[in-house]
């Protein structure tokens, strides 16, 4: 029975600069979490910390009750047994694939080994490469055999450092999906450490933003792209526009430039500023609120247009997305309101860099 | 200021792990240390005042002279023959592209040996032009090698290779595209080799050159046996002749500052290395093929230096050994201790170079230490090094049986070499990156499971040419083994360099050939390895 793995309120110092604040976090059986935050964000120090590469200077980590770390004591990452997947895949170069997979099955006897090997090679896909080396393998094919390397000794959890991101955008994709599929159906705990914010929506169960050594926020993805909790949060998972809204009594719809919209939270303001994400904007040719279609690019199954609308006497210009069946002229006056799922309320303008719950 | 700073940072996080690299530091920066602080505070005596008044100037005028005459004969021989080779294709350049190294297998007394007989009044040349003309000795002008000009030669001719390695790599990773540019500007081949490829090849001609300055500095065989006055030989003599090891310090702090600048004035040329690197997209040059007297030309010029560099040298070499009588039981001896001396340390400075290595990879501050007293023990001659260690053992009254004598040599030649060990194991574990080794551990493999089946597995082929390399320099070292072996306890070195000065030379000329083949085994691996990085790893 696999148990969930936590950080409790790390920090984490090195060579006197502050790495990680404060940072808490779990990792429950059979669900995959993404680590998404820029580069420098301290997403690989939570992985090295978890993996036992790294000492906190504070803070637990835990495996179900089991201390794994606390303020200066560790258990060596040799007897963690958490499976851990690198960028470069950091494939033994002298081993074949068989032998590299054989590598951290220590308590079978030789014939177990070489048998449970072949049988994760099989489960990859890779059965016909058992004795290739590396270097005679391509991108997707090493990429699946270090985690069929890491996952092979029955391992408690495992750690993935952008698994994919050497990957060609055409087999991303699909090894992807294949390799999570796998890991999920072995009810331990996943961490995925990227900087892809649409990987990271679409591979995670659970997501946790990162930036600056804190975590910003955490939840499903979906939830975290609709209600997001500070406008770095937002931004970090795509494009967000900001308006002004007002109301005349506390509780009413707040006013926008793109007609009423009704959000919860915050019930005794009457000014602030709202965050939409670009897909919000619905198009809706009796709508009294209209704006002038500059520009758009087909992107995919949507349109990016560029529009045009006057606020407080100045021209304002705004990149929204619309559904790419929409039949639109360059030039041509469009009406839109807002839908409220992707609308988010920040307390007021000073504010809207920090957190709002 | 925050240079200190990060010093004590760096001291305030040394650890446990630290030690085994500081003592590696110690061990080879030690002889060093000694030398230098018994040049500073041993006091001068006599002899410094009698080598003062009537050698310094000297000393180092010969060997600033001999620097000059080198360096230029260096670059004549290096410039040309690298820039032939890589950039065009002519009868025998495939050959010449690797035998051009041939050279770097013979240390420089084994050249002065067989020159100065090859071209002495006895020799077969001037034989040969004496039955030729039918003129006396007396009545003929020749050249001659036993001078500074000489000498000089004699070191280029085994030295150039040092040049001719970084220029040919510097030429190799010349983009294409700025050549292009340059042809598309209207310069031609010549214009281009002046104005293009040999500005950007700067760097390269820097660092190769105070290489081969710095092994010339630092030779004591060839200046000795050629008879120039040299600081190096000062140094020698210092001991050697007044017994005065103090003295002999004083001298070598020159030399020792003599290549410090050296080594600071390829640093700064390596630091304006990168601007030749602009281009993004390498592709490989195509070299062009050259006809009629233009290929003749280049042939005729790499053969020609061929013949001076390995063939005449090692042809007489071969000629006076088959006039002599074979290999003696001192020979025989002889070979067996070098074989036993040069096996022994190059094991120790092995295992100091991977100690090195393996903390220089973890970024440990101890690694850096270390390394850098590496790097200066190597270029700091080994004359100068010996001497420390005679002045400890005479100090500390250690000079009693042939055990100590040996241990401290095998120091020296561990201090000296080193560095030269510690490159193709860093290059080795280089294919080894900290992830490999973070892997391993979180597959449970424990510290010694992960050096034997992961660090070793990937590094062994470095780790064979870093032992390879260090047997073969410390069975060509001779000073260091002329002044602390045993009482009448010979090497192969100091044998061919006794016969020599006996005028034994035929006895010489085996030894001599014994270490050349040995130097050739590196040289061959060292040319493979180059062509194999220069093309395949780049495309």
């Amino acid at each position: 029975m696999s148990e969930p793995l936590s950080v409790i309120d790390i920090s984490h110092e090195y060579a006197g600069n502050v790495t990680l604040i404060g940072v808490s976090l779990e990792l429950r059986p059979g669900e995959i979490t993404a680590l998404l935050g820029p580069s420098g964000a301290g997403k690989s120090t939570l992985l090295r910390l978890l993996a036992g590469l790294e000492t906190p200077t504070d803070g637990r980590i835990l495996y179900g009750e089991t201390i794994l770390a606390q303020k200066g004591h560790s258990v060596p990452t040799e007897k963690r047994s958490i499976g851990l997947v690198f960028q470069d895949f950091a494939l033994f170069p002298h081993l074949t694939a068989v032998q590299n997979i054989a590598f951290g099955l220590i308590k079978e006897t030789k014939t177990e080994r070489a048998r449970l090997a072949l049988n994760w090679l099989e489960r990859m896909g890779l059965g016909r490469h058992a004795n290739a080396y590396p270097h005679q393998m391509s991108g997707g094919e090493k990429q699946r055999l270090a985690i069929a390397r890491a996952l092979a000794p029955k391992p408690k959890a495992i750690l993935m450092d952008e698994p994919f991101s050497n990957l060609d955008p055409e087999q991303r994709d699909h090894i992807r999906r294949a390799s999570l599929d796998i890991i999920r159906a072995l009810n331990i705990p996943a961490l995925i450490v990227t900087h892809d914010a649409e990987e990271a929506m679409s591979s995670a169960d659970r997501l946790a933003i990162m930036r600056n050594g804190k975590i910003l926020q955490s939840g499903t993805p979906e939830h975290l792209y609709k209600h997001p909790n500070s406008y770095e949060a937002a931004i970090a998972l795509g494009p967000i526009i900001e308006l002004e809204a007002t109301r005349n009594e506390a509780g009413a719809p707040w006013q926008t430039q793109f007609g009423p919209v009704e959000l919860d939270a915050d019930k005794t303001r009457q000014a602030a500023r709202i965050g939409v994400r670009p897909e919000a904007f619905i198009l809706e040719a009796s709508s009294p609120y209209r704006a002038h279609l500059i520009t758009k690019t087909l992107k995919g199954p949507l349109i990016e247009a560029e529009i045009e609308v006057e606020i407080e006497n100045a021209a304002r210009r705004l990149k929204i997305l619309l559904p790419a069946s929409t039949r639109l002229q360059t030039g041509q006056e469009i009406g839109l309101r807002l839908s409220p799922d992707l609308c988010v309320l920040w307390p007021d303008k000073e504010a809207s860099q920090k957190t709002v719950d | 200021m925050s240079g200190l700073k990060r010093i004590a940072t760096s001291i305030r996080h040394v650890s446990r792990r630290d030690i085994p690299a500081l003592m590696a530091g110690l061990i080879i920066g030690g002889p060093v240390m000694a030398t230098v602080l018994i040049g500073l505070f041993a006091g001068g005596g006599d002899i410094w005042t009698h080598i003062f008044q009537t050698a310094l100037m000297g000393y180092v005028l010969n060997t600033v002279a001999l620097m000059i005459i080198t360096g230029a004969l260096v670059l004549i021989f290096a410039v040309p023959s690298a820039y032939l080779v890589t950039y065009y294709r002519f009868p025998g350049q495939s050959l010449f592209h690797w035998a051009l190294i041939l050279p770097l297998a013979a240390p420089g007394y084994v050249l002065a040996i067989s020159y100065a007989d090859f071209l002495g009044v006895s020799g077969p040349l001037q034989s040969g032009l004496r039955e030729l003309t039918g003129l006396s000795a007396r009545e003929y002008w020749f050249p001659d090698i036993r001078s500074l000009i000489g000498c000089s030669f004699v070191l280029a001719c085994c030295l150039y290779p040092y040049a001719y390695l970084t220029l040919r790599v510097a030429f190799t990773s010349q983009s294409v595209s700025t050549l292009e540019a340059a042809k598309s500007l209207g310069l031609g081949a010549s214009a281009r080799f002046w104005r293009v490829i040999l500005p950007s090849a700067r760097p390269a001609i820097v660092a190769g050159t105070a290489l081969a300055l710095m092994e010339a500095v630092a030779d004591y065989g060839a200046a000795d046996y050629l008879g120039v006055q040299t600081l190096t030989v000062g140094v020698f003599r210092a001991w050697a002749s007044y017994g005065d090891a103090a003295a002999g310090a004083r001298l070598a702090i020159l030399l020792v500052s003599l290549t410090l600048f050296l080594q600071w004035a390829e640093r700064c040329q390596r630091g304006a290395a990168s601007f030749d690197k602009s281009a993004k997209g390498w592709r490989k040059l195509t070299p062009i093929r050259l006809h009629g007297k233009q290929a003749l030309g280049a042939s005729f010029f790499c053969t020609g230096l061929l013949t001076l560099g390995f063939m005449i040298p090692m042809g007489h070499l071969i000629g006076l050994a088959l006039e002599g009588s074979g290999a003696s039981g001192s020979l025989l001896k002889a070979f067996w201790r070098s074989v036993s001396l040069a096996g022994l340390a190059s094991l120790g400075a092995f295992a100091l170079s991977l100690v090195i290595a393996f903390a220089l990879q973890a970024g440990r501050t101890s690694g850096r230490f270390a390394q850098l007293g590496a790097l200066m023990a190597y270029a700091i001659p080994g004359a100068v090094l010996a001497l420390g260690a005679l002045y400890v053992q005479r100090s500390f009254n250690l000079s009693g049986g042939p055990v100590i004598a040996l241990g401290f040599l095998v120091l020296i030649y561990i201090s000296r070499f080193t560095a030269a060990g510690l490159g193709p194991v860093q290059a080795a574990l280089q294919r080894a990156p900290a992830s490999l080794t973070q892997a391993a551990r979180s597959l449970g493999a424990s510290r010694w499971r992960r050096f034997r089946a992961v660090e070793w597995g990937v590094i062994w082929p470095g780790a064979a040419a870093s032992m390879l390399i260090l047997f073969v320099e410390m069975l060509k070292e001779l000073p260091a083994t002329l002044l602390l072996r045993p009482f009448d306890w010979d090497t192969l070195a100091v044998r061919a360099y006794a016969y020599a000065s006996d005028e034994r030379l035929a006895a010489a000329a085996l030894p001599s050939l014994a270490i050349t083949l040995a130097g050739l085994l590196p040289v061959i691996l060292l040319s493979r390895q180059l062509s194999k990085n220069t093309f395949e790893e780049k495309t």
